[in-house]
Protein backbone atom coordinates (compact mmCIF):
# COMPACT_ATOMS: atom_id res chain seq x y z
CA UNK A 1 0.00 0.00 0.00
CA UNK A 2 3.30 2.22 -0.19
CA UNK A 3 2.15 5.17 -2.29
CA UNK A 4 3.35 8.97 -2.39
CA UNK A 5 0.98 11.69 -1.45
CA UNK A 6 1.01 15.43 -2.36
CA UNK A 7 -1.10 15.91 0.27
CA UNK A 8 0.36 17.85 3.21
CA UNK A 9 -2.21 17.91 6.36
CA UNK A 10 -0.05 20.07 8.38
CA UNK A 11 3.86 20.86 8.28
CA UNK A 12 5.70 20.09 11.25
CA UNK A 13 6.41 22.84 13.99
CA UNK A 14 9.90 23.63 13.99
CA UNK A 15 12.19 21.24 14.83
CA UNK A 16 13.18 21.28 18.98
CA UNK A 17 16.38 20.00 19.07
CA UNK A 18 19.80 22.31 19.02
CA UNK A 19 20.50 22.56 15.18
CA UNK A 20 24.05 23.05 13.56
CA UNK A 21 24.41 24.85 10.51
CA UNK A 22 27.11 23.05 8.39
CA UNK A 23 29.08 25.07 5.43
CA UNK A 24 31.37 22.43 3.21
CA UNK A 25 32.39 24.57 0.76
CA UNK A 26 33.10 28.47 1.28
CA UNK A 27 30.64 30.91 -0.19
CA UNK A 28 31.84 32.16 -3.50
CA UNK A 29 30.99 36.19 -3.19
CA UNK A 30 33.23 39.26 -3.85
CA UNK A 31 31.40 41.11 -0.92
CA UNK A 32 28.80 39.80 2.02
CA UNK A 33 25.58 40.61 1.35
CA UNK A 34 24.27 43.26 3.76
CA UNK A 35 21.06 41.71 4.50
CA UNK A 36 22.97 39.01 6.59
CA UNK A 37 24.82 41.51 8.91
CA UNK A 38 21.71 43.06 9.88
CA UNK A 39 19.86 41.17 12.36
CA UNK A 40 16.39 42.40 14.26
CA UNK A 41 16.20 41.68 17.91
CA UNK A 42 13.00 39.77 17.93
CA UNK A 43 12.19 41.34 21.70
CA UNK A 44 10.50 44.24 22.17
CA UNK A 45 9.99 44.14 26.05
CA UNK A 46 13.30 43.90 28.51
CA UNK A 47 12.86 43.11 31.51
CA UNK A 48 14.10 45.44 34.58
CA UNK A 49 14.52 44.55 38.05
CA UNK A 50 13.99 41.07 37.72
CA UNK A 51 11.35 41.35 35.68
CA UNK A 52 9.35 43.30 38.31
CA UNK A 53 9.15 46.60 35.85
CA UNK A 54 9.30 46.23 31.95
CA UNK A 55 10.82 48.34 29.57
CA UNK A 56 8.57 48.68 26.04
CA UNK A 57 10.50 49.38 23.05
CA UNK A 58 8.39 51.37 20.35
CA UNK A 59 10.88 49.56 17.47
CA UNK A 60 12.94 46.61 16.83
CA UNK A 61 16.61 46.73 17.75
CA UNK A 62 18.90 46.22 14.96
CA UNK A 63 21.97 44.03 15.26
CA UNK A 64 24.60 44.74 13.30
CA UNK A 65 27.80 41.85 13.13
CA UNK A 66 30.99 42.41 11.69
CA UNK A 67 33.30 39.95 10.71
CA UNK A 68 34.66 39.09 13.83
CA UNK A 69 31.43 37.47 14.90
CA UNK A 70 30.42 40.27 17.26
CA UNK A 71 26.99 42.34 17.26
CA UNK A 72 26.61 45.96 17.72
CA UNK A 73 23.59 47.32 18.98
CA UNK A 74 22.38 50.08 16.25
CA UNK A 75 22.14 54.06 18.56
CA UNK A 76 22.82 52.17 21.83
CA UNK A 77 26.40 52.05 22.29
CA UNK A 78 26.37 48.18 23.04
CA UNK A 79 28.85 45.34 21.44
CA UNK A 80 28.91 42.24 22.34
CA UNK A 81 30.32 38.92 21.19
CA UNK A 82 27.37 36.24 19.13
CA UNK A 83 27.53 33.59 21.17
CA UNK A 84 25.99 36.61 24.25
CA UNK A 85 23.19 37.33 22.58
CA UNK A 86 20.87 35.77 25.73
CA UNK A 87 22.89 38.71 28.32
CA UNK A 88 21.59 41.51 25.40
CA UNK A 89 18.28 42.27 27.56
CA UNK A 90 20.39 42.63 30.72
CA UNK A 91 22.91 44.63 28.89
CA UNK A 92 20.13 46.60 27.46
CA UNK A 93 18.59 47.24 30.98
CA UNK A 94 22.33 48.71 32.41
CA UNK A 95 22.96 50.59 29.69
CA UNK A 96 18.86 52.27 29.84
CA UNK A 97 19.23 52.69 33.67
CA UNK A 98 22.68 54.07 33.69
CA UNK A 99 21.70 56.88 31.13
CA UNK A 100 18.29 57.63 32.79
CA UNK A 101 20.11 57.73 35.98
CA UNK A 102 22.89 60.52 34.57
CA UNK A 103 19.73 62.35 32.58
CA UNK A 104 18.55 62.58 36.08
CA UNK A 105 21.32 63.86 37.62
CA UNK A 106 22.41 66.04 34.62
CA UNK A 107 25.87 64.15 34.27
CA UNK A 108 25.96 63.21 30.59
CA UNK A 109 28.87 63.14 28.71
CA UNK A 110 28.79 64.26 24.95
CA UNK A 111 28.34 60.96 23.66
CA UNK A 112 25.98 59.44 26.58
CA UNK A 113 23.86 62.79 25.49
CA UNK A 114 23.66 61.49 21.81
CA UNK A 115 23.13 58.18 22.74
CA UNK A 116 20.36 59.00 24.87
CA UNK A 117 18.77 61.53 22.30
CA UNK A 118 19.05 58.41 19.90
CA UNK A 119 17.79 55.74 22.40
CA UNK A 120 14.75 58.01 23.45
CA UNK A 121 13.07 57.14 20.55
CA UNK A 122 13.04 53.45 20.92
CA UNK A 123 11.50 53.48 24.82
CA UNK A 124 7.83 53.72 25.46
CA UNK A 125 8.40 56.16 27.99
CA UNK A 126 4.55 57.10 29.22
CA UNK A 127 4.44 53.14 29.69
CA UNK A 128 8.06 53.09 31.55
CA UNK A 129 6.54 56.24 33.96
CA UNK A 130 3.07 54.83 34.53
CA UNK A 131 5.12 51.42 35.54
CA UNK A 132 7.77 52.79 37.47
CA UNK A 133 4.95 55.23 39.61
CA UNK A 134 4.45 53.73 42.70
CA UNK A 135 0.75 53.39 44.19
CA UNK A 136 -1.14 56.61 45.86
CA UNK A 137 -2.90 56.42 48.79
CA UNK A 138 -6.85 56.77 48.10
CA UNK A 139 -10.37 56.56 49.73
CA UNK A 140 -13.00 55.25 48.48
CA UNK A 141 -16.40 53.49 48.93
CA UNK A 142 -17.67 50.15 47.53
CA UNK A 143 -20.80 51.27 45.72
CA UNK A 144 -21.86 47.52 44.71
CA UNK A 145 -20.01 44.10 44.28
CA UNK A 146 -22.77 41.98 42.56
CA UNK A 147 -21.75 41.93 38.97
CA UNK A 148 -19.68 44.37 38.70
CA UNK A 149 -17.10 45.76 41.49
CA UNK A 150 -17.91 49.46 41.22
CA UNK A 151 -15.94 52.25 43.69
CA UNK A 152 -16.78 55.89 44.13
CA UNK A 153 -13.42 57.44 44.75
CA UNK A 154 -12.46 60.45 47.73
CA UNK A 155 -13.02 63.44 44.67
CA UNK A 156 -16.43 62.01 43.53
CA UNK A 157 -15.38 59.91 40.44
CA UNK A 158 -16.82 56.47 39.78
CA UNK A 159 -14.97 53.46 38.60
CA UNK A 160 -15.75 50.14 37.38
CA UNK A 161 -12.65 48.07 38.27
CA UNK A 162 -10.93 45.52 36.20
CA UNK A 163 -11.04 41.67 38.03
CA UNK A 164 -7.60 41.53 38.84
CA UNK A 165 -7.86 44.75 40.78
CA UNK A 166 -11.26 44.35 42.11
CA UNK A 167 -10.48 41.02 43.78
CA UNK A 168 -8.59 43.46 46.34
CA UNK A 169 -11.51 44.33 47.68
CA UNK A 170 -13.36 40.89 48.19
CA UNK A 171 -13.01 41.27 51.75
CA UNK A 172 -14.75 44.62 51.63
CA UNK A 173 -18.86 44.41 51.74
CA UNK A 174 -21.24 46.54 49.28
CA UNK A 175 -21.45 50.07 51.20
CA UNK A 176 -18.18 50.27 53.22
CA UNK A 177 -15.44 52.47 52.76
CA UNK A 178 -12.02 51.68 52.50
CA UNK A 179 -8.23 52.79 51.83
CA UNK A 180 -5.99 51.26 49.84
CA UNK A 181 -3.04 51.99 47.55
CA UNK A 182 -4.01 52.23 44.11
CA UNK A 183 -1.83 51.64 41.35
CA UNK A 184 -3.16 53.87 38.23
CA UNK A 185 -2.53 52.79 34.77
CA UNK A 186 -1.79 54.56 31.50
CA UNK A 187 -5.62 56.50 31.26
CA UNK A 188 -5.47 57.15 35.12
CA UNK A 189 -7.32 54.16 35.73
CA UNK A 190 -7.05 51.69 38.53
CA UNK A 191 -5.05 48.56 37.64
CA UNK A 192 -4.27 47.27 41.18
CA UNK A 193 -4.89 47.74 44.64
CA UNK A 194 -2.81 46.62 47.66
CA UNK A 195 -2.74 47.60 51.53
CA UNK A 196 -6.51 47.84 51.77
CA UNK A 197 -8.22 48.92 55.19
CA UNK A 198 -11.52 48.98 56.17
CA UNK A 199 -12.64 52.14 57.04
CA UNK A 200 -16.07 51.12 58.70
CA UNK A 201 -18.65 53.46 58.35
CA UNK A 202 -21.24 52.05 56.26
CA UNK A 203 -22.36 55.34 54.27
CA UNK A 204 -22.01 56.52 51.10
CA UNK A 205 -19.48 59.68 51.65
CA UNK A 206 -21.36 63.15 51.38
CA UNK A 207 -19.47 65.18 48.32
CA UNK A 208 -18.84 67.90 50.68
CA UNK A 209 -16.46 65.51 52.69
CA UNK A 210 -14.29 65.63 49.94
CA UNK A 211 -13.85 68.97 48.99
CA UNK A 212 -10.20 69.13 49.91
CA UNK A 213 -9.24 66.06 48.75
CA UNK A 214 -6.76 66.63 45.18
CA UNK A 215 -8.31 64.58 42.55
CA UNK A 216 -6.91 61.95 40.77
CA UNK A 217 -6.18 63.78 37.58
CA UNK B 1 2.53 1.83 29.66
CA UNK B 2 1.14 1.45 26.04
CA UNK B 3 1.57 -2.85 25.87
CA UNK B 4 3.99 -1.83 23.07
CA UNK B 5 7.68 -3.78 23.05
CA UNK B 6 10.04 -1.62 25.45
CA UNK B 7 14.12 -1.61 25.30
CA UNK B 8 16.32 -1.68 27.85
CA UNK B 9 19.09 0.13 25.37
CA UNK B 10 17.48 1.52 22.72
CA UNK B 11 19.84 4.16 20.68
CA UNK B 12 17.81 7.19 21.77
CA UNK B 13 19.79 10.36 23.32
CA UNK B 14 16.57 12.55 23.65
CA UNK B 15 13.20 12.63 24.11
CA UNK B 16 11.06 15.71 23.67
CA UNK B 17 7.33 16.34 23.51
CA UNK B 18 6.07 19.53 22.87
CA UNK B 19 2.19 21.01 22.95
CA UNK B 20 1.86 24.26 21.09
CA UNK B 21 -1.08 27.40 21.18
CA UNK B 22 -3.88 27.57 18.26
CA UNK B 23 -3.33 30.79 18.63
CA UNK B 24 0.28 32.22 19.20
CA UNK B 25 0.80 34.43 22.24
CA UNK B 26 1.56 37.88 21.83
CA UNK B 27 5.25 38.47 21.83
CA UNK B 28 4.87 40.96 24.56
CA UNK B 29 2.29 39.57 26.75
CA UNK B 30 4.81 36.38 26.69
CA UNK B 31 7.56 38.28 27.79
CA UNK B 32 5.96 40.46 30.14
CA UNK B 33 4.94 37.32 31.93
CA UNK B 34 8.31 35.56 31.74
CA UNK B 35 9.23 36.85 34.67
CA UNK B 36 6.44 35.94 36.76
CA UNK B 37 6.58 32.55 35.29
CA UNK B 38 10.46 31.95 36.28
CA UNK B 39 9.26 32.85 39.83
CA UNK B 40 6.66 29.88 39.58
CA UNK B 41 9.26 27.58 37.90
CA UNK B 42 12.21 28.24 40.54
CA UNK B 43 11.62 25.46 42.96
CA UNK B 44 11.59 22.52 39.84
CA UNK B 45 13.50 24.33 37.01
CA UNK B 46 16.40 26.97 38.61
CA UNK B 47 18.70 26.74 35.89
CA UNK B 48 18.06 29.41 33.55
CA UNK B 49 20.07 28.17 30.11
CA UNK B 50 18.43 30.96 27.20
CA UNK B 51 19.36 29.81 23.94
CA UNK B 52 20.61 32.08 20.84
CA UNK B 53 18.83 31.47 17.46
CA UNK B 54 19.45 33.82 14.62
CA UNK B 55 17.14 32.83 11.83
CA UNK B 56 17.20 33.70 8.17
CA UNK B 57 14.46 33.71 5.94
CA UNK B 58 14.63 31.16 2.84
CA UNK B 59 12.54 30.11 0.60
CA UNK B 60 12.87 27.87 -1.99
CA UNK B 61 12.04 29.14 -5.37
CA UNK B 62 11.76 26.47 -8.47
CA UNK B 63 14.53 24.64 -6.43
CA UNK B 64 17.00 27.33 -5.71
CA UNK B 65 16.90 28.57 -2.09
CA UNK B 66 16.44 32.37 -2.14
CA UNK B 67 16.56 34.89 0.61
CA UNK B 68 13.78 36.85 1.52
CA UNK B 69 13.53 40.70 1.94
CA UNK B 70 12.05 40.48 5.34
CA UNK B 71 14.78 41.03 7.72
CA UNK B 72 16.93 38.32 9.80
CA UNK B 73 15.62 37.39 13.05
CA UNK B 74 17.57 37.16 16.28
CA UNK B 75 15.49 35.55 19.26
CA UNK B 76 17.08 34.42 22.89
CA UNK B 77 14.96 31.32 23.84
CA UNK B 78 14.11 30.60 27.10
CA UNK B 79 14.79 27.31 28.05
CA UNK B 80 15.50 25.87 31.65
CA UNK B 81 16.49 22.67 33.31
CA UNK B 82 16.39 20.58 36.60
CA UNK B 83 19.29 20.39 38.98
CA UNK B 84 21.32 17.88 38.08
CA UNK B 85 23.83 16.02 40.77
CA UNK B 86 26.64 15.95 38.15
CA UNK B 87 25.91 19.11 36.67
CA UNK B 88 24.10 17.98 32.91
CA UNK B 89 21.47 19.72 30.84
CA UNK B 90 19.19 16.30 31.64
CA UNK B 91 15.27 17.51 32.47
CA UNK B 92 14.64 20.48 30.50
CA UNK B 93 11.59 23.16 29.90
CA UNK B 94 11.69 25.28 26.90
CA UNK B 95 9.57 28.14 26.07
CA UNK B 96 8.70 30.13 23.12
CA UNK B 97 5.39 32.38 22.43
CA UNK B 98 3.57 28.99 20.49
CA UNK B 99 4.85 26.07 22.74
CA UNK B 100 5.57 24.59 25.97
CA UNK B 101 8.34 21.86 25.47
CA UNK B 102 9.78 19.31 27.73
CA UNK B 103 13.16 17.15 27.22
CA UNK B 104 14.74 14.77 28.76
CA UNK B 105 18.15 13.28 27.88
CA UNK B 106 20.60 10.30 28.43
CA UNK B 107 22.93 10.09 30.62
CA UNK B 108 25.81 7.58 30.05
CA UNK B 109 23.82 4.51 30.15
CA UNK B 110 20.70 5.89 31.68
CA UNK B 111 18.29 6.24 29.19
CA UNK B 112 15.55 7.77 30.99
CA UNK B 113 11.77 7.42 30.21
CA UNK B 114 8.71 8.65 28.13
CA UNK B 115 6.92 8.81 31.44
CA UNK B 116 9.35 11.21 33.38
CA UNK B 117 8.87 14.18 30.44
CA UNK B 118 5.04 12.93 30.15
CA UNK B 119 4.34 13.32 34.10
CA UNK B 120 6.52 16.54 33.35
CA UNK B 121 4.00 18.04 31.06
CA UNK B 122 1.25 16.46 33.51
CA UNK B 123 2.07 18.96 35.62
CA UNK B 124 2.62 22.11 34.00
CA UNK B 125 0.51 22.25 30.61
CA UNK B 126 -2.60 23.50 32.91
CA UNK B 127 -0.61 26.12 35.30
CA UNK B 128 1.19 27.52 31.55
CA UNK B 129 -2.19 27.81 30.13
CA UNK B 130 -3.69 29.92 32.67
CA UNK B 131 -0.17 32.11 33.13
CA UNK B 132 -0.44 33.04 29.35
CA UNK B 133 -3.91 32.79 28.86
CA UNK B 134 -3.67 29.94 26.42
CA UNK B 135 -7.52 29.18 25.47
CA UNK B 136 -6.68 26.10 22.91
CA UNK B 137 -4.04 24.07 21.55
CA UNK B 138 -3.34 23.06 17.66
CA UNK B 139 -1.69 20.18 18.67
CA UNK B 140 1.36 18.32 20.16
CA UNK B 141 4.28 16.87 18.89
CA UNK B 142 7.44 14.34 20.51
CA UNK B 143 10.76 14.13 19.20
CA UNK B 144 12.53 11.21 19.96
CA UNK B 145 16.48 11.40 18.88
CA UNK B 146 18.88 8.29 18.66
CA UNK B 147 22.20 7.92 17.60
CA UNK B 148 24.58 4.77 16.26
CA UNK B 149 27.81 5.01 17.00
CA UNK B 150 30.90 3.77 19.08
CA UNK B 151 29.23 4.84 22.28
CA UNK B 152 25.75 4.05 22.45
CA UNK B 153 25.67 1.49 19.90
CA UNK B 154 29.07 -0.88 19.51
CA UNK B 155 27.34 -3.59 18.36
CA UNK B 156 27.33 -1.95 14.87
CA UNK B 157 30.53 -0.65 14.50
CA UNK B 158 33.66 -1.98 12.67
CA UNK B 159 36.96 -1.84 13.79
CA UNK B 160 37.21 0.64 10.79
CA UNK B 161 34.95 3.22 12.37
CA UNK B 162 32.53 2.06 9.97
CA UNK B 163 28.63 1.34 11.05
CA UNK B 164 26.74 -1.60 10.05
CA UNK B 165 23.83 0.17 8.90
CA UNK B 166 21.98 -2.57 7.06
CA UNK B 167 21.94 -4.75 9.89
CA UNK B 168 20.48 -1.69 12.36
CA UNK B 169 17.83 -0.08 9.87
CA UNK B 170 15.73 -1.80 7.46
CA UNK B 171 15.33 0.84 4.65
CA UNK B 172 19.33 -0.06 4.19
CA UNK B 173 18.95 -3.42 3.93
CA UNK B 174 18.10 -3.94 0.32
CA UNK B 175 19.80 -0.72 -1.58
CA UNK B 176 20.17 -1.78 -5.18
CA UNK B 177 22.93 -1.65 -7.51
CA UNK B 178 26.65 -2.40 -7.32
CA UNK B 179 28.58 -0.98 -4.57
CA UNK B 180 31.10 -2.13 -1.86
CA UNK B 181 29.86 0.37 0.66
CA UNK B 182 27.39 3.32 2.01
CA UNK B 183 29.32 6.62 3.01
CA UNK B 184 28.25 9.94 3.96
CA UNK B 185 26.81 12.33 2.78
CA UNK B 186 23.63 10.57 3.32
CA UNK B 187 20.37 12.47 4.79
CA UNK B 188 17.14 10.66 4.58
CA UNK B 189 13.41 12.10 5.16
CA UNK B 190 10.52 10.10 4.93
CA UNK B 191 6.74 11.42 6.48
CA UNK B 192 4.21 9.34 6.70
CA UNK B 193 0.71 10.29 7.45
CA UNK B 194 -0.57 7.92 10.15
CA UNK B 195 -4.39 9.34 10.93
CA UNK B 196 -4.95 12.29 8.25
CA UNK B 197 -8.23 13.12 10.23
CA UNK B 198 -6.67 14.30 13.64
CA UNK B 199 -4.00 14.62 11.78
CA UNK B 200 -1.28 12.63 12.98
CA UNK B 201 2.20 12.87 10.76
CA UNK B 202 5.16 10.56 11.33
CA UNK B 203 8.16 12.06 9.79
CA UNK B 204 11.71 10.14 10.11
CA UNK B 205 14.93 11.20 9.02
CA UNK B 206 18.55 9.26 8.81
CA UNK B 207 21.45 11.49 8.03
CA UNK B 208 25.08 11.31 9.14
CA UNK B 209 26.20 13.61 12.19
CA UNK B 210 28.26 15.89 10.80
CA UNK B 211 29.40 16.57 14.80
CA UNK B 212 30.94 13.17 15.46
CA UNK B 213 32.86 10.90 13.17
CA UNK B 214 31.32 7.72 12.84
CA UNK B 215 28.01 8.15 14.29
CA UNK B 216 24.38 8.32 12.63
CA UNK B 217 21.55 10.23 13.38
CA UNK B 218 17.84 9.05 13.11
CA UNK B 219 15.04 10.88 14.50
CA UNK B 220 11.25 10.28 15.07
CA UNK B 221 9.40 13.02 15.16
CA UNK B 222 5.47 12.46 15.74
CA UNK B 223 3.23 15.90 14.75
CA UNK B 224 -0.66 16.27 15.22
CA UNK B 225 -0.85 19.52 14.80
CA UNK B 226 -3.45 21.15 12.35
CA UNK B 227 -4.37 24.26 11.30
CA UNK B 228 -8.19 24.34 12.41
CA UNK B 229 -7.64 22.52 15.41
CA UNK B 230 -8.30 23.65 19.01
CA UNK B 231 -7.95 21.30 21.67
CA UNK B 232 -8.09 21.37 25.52
CA UNK B 233 -4.96 20.28 27.84
CA UNK B 234 -6.61 16.93 28.61
CA UNK B 235 -6.58 16.28 24.97
CA UNK B 236 -3.22 17.29 24.25
CA UNK B 237 -2.15 15.15 26.62
CA UNK B 238 -4.07 11.94 25.17
CA UNK B 239 -2.37 13.43 22.00
CA UNK B 240 0.93 12.74 23.36
CA UNK B 241 0.84 9.32 24.32
CA UNK B 242 -0.73 8.27 21.36
CA UNK B 243 2.24 10.12 19.75
CA UNK B 244 4.42 8.08 22.07
CA UNK B 245 2.90 5.00 20.97
CA UNK B 246 3.11 5.83 16.82
CA UNK B 247 7.09 6.48 17.87
CA UNK B 248 7.11 2.73 19.09
CA UNK B 249 5.41 1.74 16.60
CA UNK B 250 7.73 3.11 13.82
CA UNK B 251 10.92 1.87 16.05
CA UNK B 252 9.77 -1.55 15.64
CA UNK B 253 9.32 -1.50 11.95
CA UNK B 254 12.43 0.75 11.03
CA UNK B 255 15.26 -1.41 12.88
CA UNK B 256 16.02 -4.74 11.94
CA UNK B 257 15.22 -7.66 14.14
CA UNK B 258 18.73 -8.39 15.10
CA UNK B 259 19.03 -4.21 16.02
CA UNK B 260 15.67 -4.84 18.00
CA UNK B 261 17.38 -7.90 19.71
CA UNK B 262 20.59 -6.03 20.51
CA UNK B 263 18.54 -3.00 22.08
CA UNK B 264 17.20 -6.06 24.56
CA UNK B 265 13.45 -6.19 25.03
CA UNK B 266 12.02 -6.28 28.55
CA UNK B 267 11.28 -9.97 29.48
CA UNK B 268 14.46 -10.93 27.55
CA UNK B 269 17.54 -11.39 29.33
CA UNK B 270 20.15 -8.98 28.58
CA UNK B 271 23.16 -10.91 26.65
CA UNK B 272 25.75 -8.38 28.01
CA UNK B 273 27.27 -8.46 31.42
CA UNK B 274 25.59 -5.88 33.60
CA UNK B 275 27.70 -2.79 34.81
Amino acid sequence: MEFLTPNRPSSPPEFNAPRYAYVGQPLKADKQPAHLTEFEFAHKVIPLEGGQQCLRLLKSLRLNINEAMEFEVQDWGIKMDCLQLPELPRELARRFMFLLSAAENEQLTEKDQADWVKISDYIDFRQFSVDRSPPRYQEGFLQTNKEKFIVVWHDGTRESLPPKAARALGDINAGERFSAHVKLGKNDETIGLERVSLLGATSEPAMEDWSAWPTKS
Amino acid sequence: MSGKTMYKNPPIIERVIGVYTDIKIQPEVFEAKMPEWIAKIQDHYPISKPIAEWTLNIKEVKGVPMLQGVMPKAEIIQMFWKLHRNKQQVHGMRLRPDRLVFHVCREGDIIHDFDEIYVEMERWIGKWMEHFEVKALKGVTAEYFNRLNGAITPQFMLPDGGIKIAEALVMFANIPGKYTTVTPPYDNKIRLIVDAKRPCCFDLRVMADDEVRSSLKIDFIVSTCGQEKAISAKDALDEIQIAHDVILEQFDCFFTKQAKESFVPYGIPDPKPSK
